[in-house]
């Protein structure tokens, strides 16, 4: 008697399964728990790791091996109102295994890296709840059958992200730098959610993992502007430009994170996504036009910047800015399978690479690597590699300053509506926009006072 | 004839009002209360206890009904005892009391009345805390502003009810408004009256300063709150119809509403503004889509009030145990207080995430459950709501890093520890929104939906 069926229907969906149980096992541990966690907390998350690790490596070999071109992995129906069903549908394809391998491996990697790594920080018990959610989200995406649930993990992953640039809170820089991925990411967020409403006002399915021919768009004006929205969510959420500004300040949280989210795979999620949508949908040609124009842009822009870095840590970010560029570039000329061994390559590469800068750092004595020499001095600085420096300073700087003035345009904007908020309400009862000013400034002199009190004790 | 819990909550009241109010008796009433609460929930099962509703009716807005005595009992567990013999605690168990006959009653004079009653009820308790504050002259004005708001509703009721007393025999019932007829000046009362008691733009103007007044007493924000909400929900059919042109001018409010509170907030620095805003831009999206949905019915807006009822309650537990124990007021400086209460940290994210439709919450669910109603004759409206969710979600991030981020830069005695009754409703209303965010059917079955 084969026992396939029964591999066929427990192992894939193991693949989220473990990975929540583990969740739910750290979460309870967090909450509820007491005394030293630690060691509890590794094993839970060593069995969720290593659990979807090997249900996902049991799912893609039953795929491959088998006649079906899709493998379903999870089918819930939640009925948020009468009537209203939401399907949260998982499925495994051809194109998703590599993704879903890599996912499993390069989690599990840096899980068991940083079990010594973090050994007794006070974060260990919230980091690997992190990353459990993070490593969940990825599998959402690269597994999910529409945009409904393919946004379920985008949201997952974005907040993770952010919550771990932020780990080491006590630092100011981290929060400030966590909102700048945090404002990029919602940008992404809001377009594939539109897209995803688009898809259902114009009547067609948004199915992105089907056994079936390519999808056809929506007729009419939605034709533009749903692949135009997803060439938007996927930029900032893989840090292309424009949106490039927020990567190289994403590298505070703990090197393991900066490793899985901004080398190996969170970074490559709007690679996924562009790839998967041309794959499944019938898209117009200025798709895949906008692809190369960006990916040239992008990669250019990153190796300029990537030279003028004098920590290794922006270097390699800008590194993968440009790696993932030329992702974009493959898809465009229609290399599919090429941009899928490029980013299976860069994610084990990247992540290496940014898991032993920490080492490098400390071997070299040193936080750059002002000291080695680059092409710029081997060449004793013609004027035109003096020009190509000096533009690229520039960039640099300025790509720092980007999300700032986006955000200061907005808080602009909301001051003078608080100020029209107050004329407003002054017209209710008379000399409330006095006792609205007063506290205003009693609030602001005693926030000045804290934050004064703050920076002595940072000095002291 | 008044449904049994609305009695039980009445006779809590007098007896508390007419009781010597000591610190000895609030632990008593605390437990009064909690008691009868717990019966109101056994008396969900027995029809024969809702003799004003009409028999199984009770049953759509059941699931609110626990939900909402669960919120208020989670609630009141995390407050200081000493509120309970508070001079404003009686008037707390009436307001109770007149919420849950306003969800079951059938009779719209009884509705009317609930109304009215609801209104002079706040009325009373800001006037009681504007006196109590003579010596703070800001609250005493804040409180001042949301009384003329509350005289505004309280005027468009009467003016309703006016309006209807000729044509509405004393036994209307609610379900057949929609065939009464009702002049112009009715009508203008009734949008009045609703535009403010549920904050909409331009009646708007005294939640966010009411939720800066009073300092301790938070629990007067959640009443008005729930007030507002399950107005909406239990009169949802027949009062829109009921407003045909002034519908428009109802969205129109709402509509712009989503996004002025969406960027207020992002400016917004006061802690217990920016929570007011967020709450507001939510009830705003929430009426904007009752109004644009191409069905309109109860259950399609029933998570989103579960979502409201259990994320405000949560917000405010975590803005009381800030700014009563911590003196926290804004955003500006970080408190660092992640580190010793991660707990309240934890509780405020998700609350605040759960309002902007994060996944694994109540809010996605019910984001589901509205957005995927829209009709492409109102996509603009669609744009308008994701716009404001995305600045939104932004805000919410900005105030958990602005408040728990950082350094301490005060000590933390021993005294500040979070009691029991505060780390149980913080992880009580965590459980409730991450159970109904995966599992919704729980809610609607609950409703017998």
């Amino acid at each position: 008697m084969s026992i396939l069926p029964l591999f066929v229907a427990v192992l894939p969906p193991l693949i989220i399964g473990s990975l929540l149980l583990a969740l739910i096992g750290v979460a309870v541990l967090q909450l509820f728990g007491s005394g030293d966690r630690e060691h509890t907390i590794t094993e839970i998350v060593k069995f969720g790791l290593s659990g979807s690790c090997l249900s996902a490596i049991g799912s893609g070999a039953i795929l491959l091996a088998g006649p079906d071109l899709t493998l379903p992995v999870l089918d819930l129906a939640l009925r948020p109102a009468p009537g209203q069903t939401f399907e949260f549908k998982l499925a495994l394809d051809h194109l998703a295994i590599p993704f879903v391998l890599v996912t499993s491996l390069l989690c599990g990697t840096v899980g068991a890296f940083s079990r010594s790594y973090l050994h007794k920080d006070p974060g260990h018990g919230r980091f690997f709840f992190l990353l459990l959610l993070f490593t969940l989200g990825m599998e959402v995406i690269f597994m999910a059958a529409s945009f409904e649930v393919l946004f379920v993990g985008w949201e997952l992953i974005g907040l993770t992200s952010a919550l771990l640039i932020s780990f080491f809170f006590e630092r100011r820089s981290t929060a400030d730098n966590s909102l700048k991925a945090f404002l990029a990411y919602r940008v992404s967020d809001t377009a594939l959610l539109t897209c995803s409403l688009l898809f259902a006002l114009g009547g067609a399915e948004g199915v992105l993992i089907s056994s079936h021919e390519k999808g056809l768009l929506p007729e009419g004006m939605l034709s533009i502007v749903i692949p135009a929205l997803v060439i938007l969510a996927a930029l900032p959420k893989s840090a292309q430009f424009p949106f490039s500004a927020w990567l190289p300040r994403a590298m505070e949280g703990p090197t393991p994170s900066s490793a899985i989210f901004y080398g190996g795979l969170s970074v490559h999620a709007g690679f996924y996504l562009i790839l998967r949508f041309q794959h499944q949908f019938v898209v117009p040609a200025f798709f895949y036009v906008v692809l190369v124009v960006i990916g040239i842009l992008s990669a250019l822009y990153g190796n300029l910047l990537a030279k003028v870095q004098t920590d290794v840590k922006s270097m390699l970010a800008y590194g993968a800015i440009t790696h993932v560029g030329l992702m974009f570039i493959e898809v465009g000329f229609g290399f599919e399978r090429l941009a899928i061994m490029h980013f299976v390559g860069h994610a084990f590469l990247r992540s290496y690479q940014i898991l032993s800068a920490g080492s490098l750092v400390h071997e070299s004595r040193s936080l750059g690597v002002a000291k080695r020499s680059s092409i710029f001095d081997r060449l004793k600085r013609p004027a035109l590699f003096e020009w190509f420096h000096a533009v690229a300073l520039d960039l640099s700087l300025r790509d720092g300053s980007q999300p700032t003035s986006m955000v200061n345009r907005l808080e602009r904007l909301s001051s003078r509506i608080a100020a029209f908020e107050e004329w407003y309400t002054k017209g209710v009862v008379g000399g409330l926009s006095t006792a609205t000013e007063r506290e205003s400034r009693v609030v602001d002199s005693a926030s000045h006072a804290s934050s004064a009190l703050a920076k002595e004790q940072v000095k002291s | 004839m008044i449904s049994v819990p609305a009695f039980l909550f009445v006779f809590a009241s007098l007896l508390s009002m007419f009781g010597r109010r000591r610190d000895d008796r609030a632990e008593l009433n605390k437990f009064l209360v909690s008691a009868i609460s717990l019966a109101s929930l056994v008396c969900l099962f027995v029809p024969l206890c809702f003799p004003g509703a009409v028999v199984g009716d009770v049953r759509p807005l059941s699931g609110l009904m626990v939900l909402e005595i669960v919120v208020v009992c989670v609630v009141m567990w995390a407050l200081p005892t000493r509120v309970f013999s508070s001079p404003e605690a009686p008037i707390l168990y009436l307001l109770q009391g007149i919420l849950l006959e306003g969800l079951v009653t059938e009779s719209l004079w009884m509705f009317v009345a609930v109304g009215i009653l609801g209104a002079l009820g706040v009325s009373f308790l800001a006037e009681s805390e504007r006196r109590r504050r003579q010596d703070d002259p800001i609250g005493s004005v804040r409180l001042k502003v949301y009384m003329v708001y509350r005289l505004i509703s309280l005027i468009g009721l009467i003016i309703f009810a006016v309006s209807i007393l000729q044509s509405a025999e004393p036994f209307f019932l609610l379900s057949q408004l929609s065939h009464l007829p009702v002049p112009l000046w009715g009508r203008a009362g009734l949008t009045v009256a609703l535009m403010s008691s549920l904050a909409i733009f331009p009646l708007h103007g005294w939640f966010p300063l009411f939720m800066s007044a009073p300092r301790l007493n938070m629990l007067t924000p959640i009443f008005v709150v729930e007030l507002g909400i399950l107005i909406l929900a239990r009169l949802f059919i027949p009062i829109w119809e009921l407003l045909e042109v002034s519908a428009s001018l109802v969205t129109t409010g709402a509509a712009f509403g989503v996004v002025y509170f969406a960027v207020l907030l992002f400016g917004e620095n006061r802690l217990k503004r920016i929570v007011g805003y967020l709450l507001l831009s939510h009830i705003s999206v929430m009426v904007l889509i009752l109004l644009t949905s191409h069905t309109v019915n109860l259950s399609r807006v029933l998570i989103d009030v579960a979502n409201v009822l259990i994320s405000g309650a949560g917000l405010l537990i975590c803005v009381t145990i800030l700014v009563s124990r911590f003196g926290v007021q804004g955003v500006a400086s970080p408190t660092g207080l992640a580190k010793p209460f991660p707990e309240v940290a934890a509780c405020f994210l998700l609350c605040s995430l759960s309002l902007v439709g994060f996944p694994g919450t109540v809010g996605f669910m019910s984001e589901e459950a509205f957005l995927s109603g829209f009709s492409a004759s109102h996509v603009v409206f669609l744009v308008v709501i994701v716009t404001a969710t995305a600045l939104n979600g932004y805000s919410c991030f900005r105030l958990f890093a602005g408040v728990f981020y950082g350094r301490p830069n005060f000590d933390i005695g021993r005294g500040m520890d979070l009691t029991l009754g505060e780390r149980s409703a913080l992880r009580t209303i965590m459980v409730l929104l991450i159970i109904i965010g995966l599992a919704p059917q729980v809610l609607l079955f609950a409703s017998g939906l």
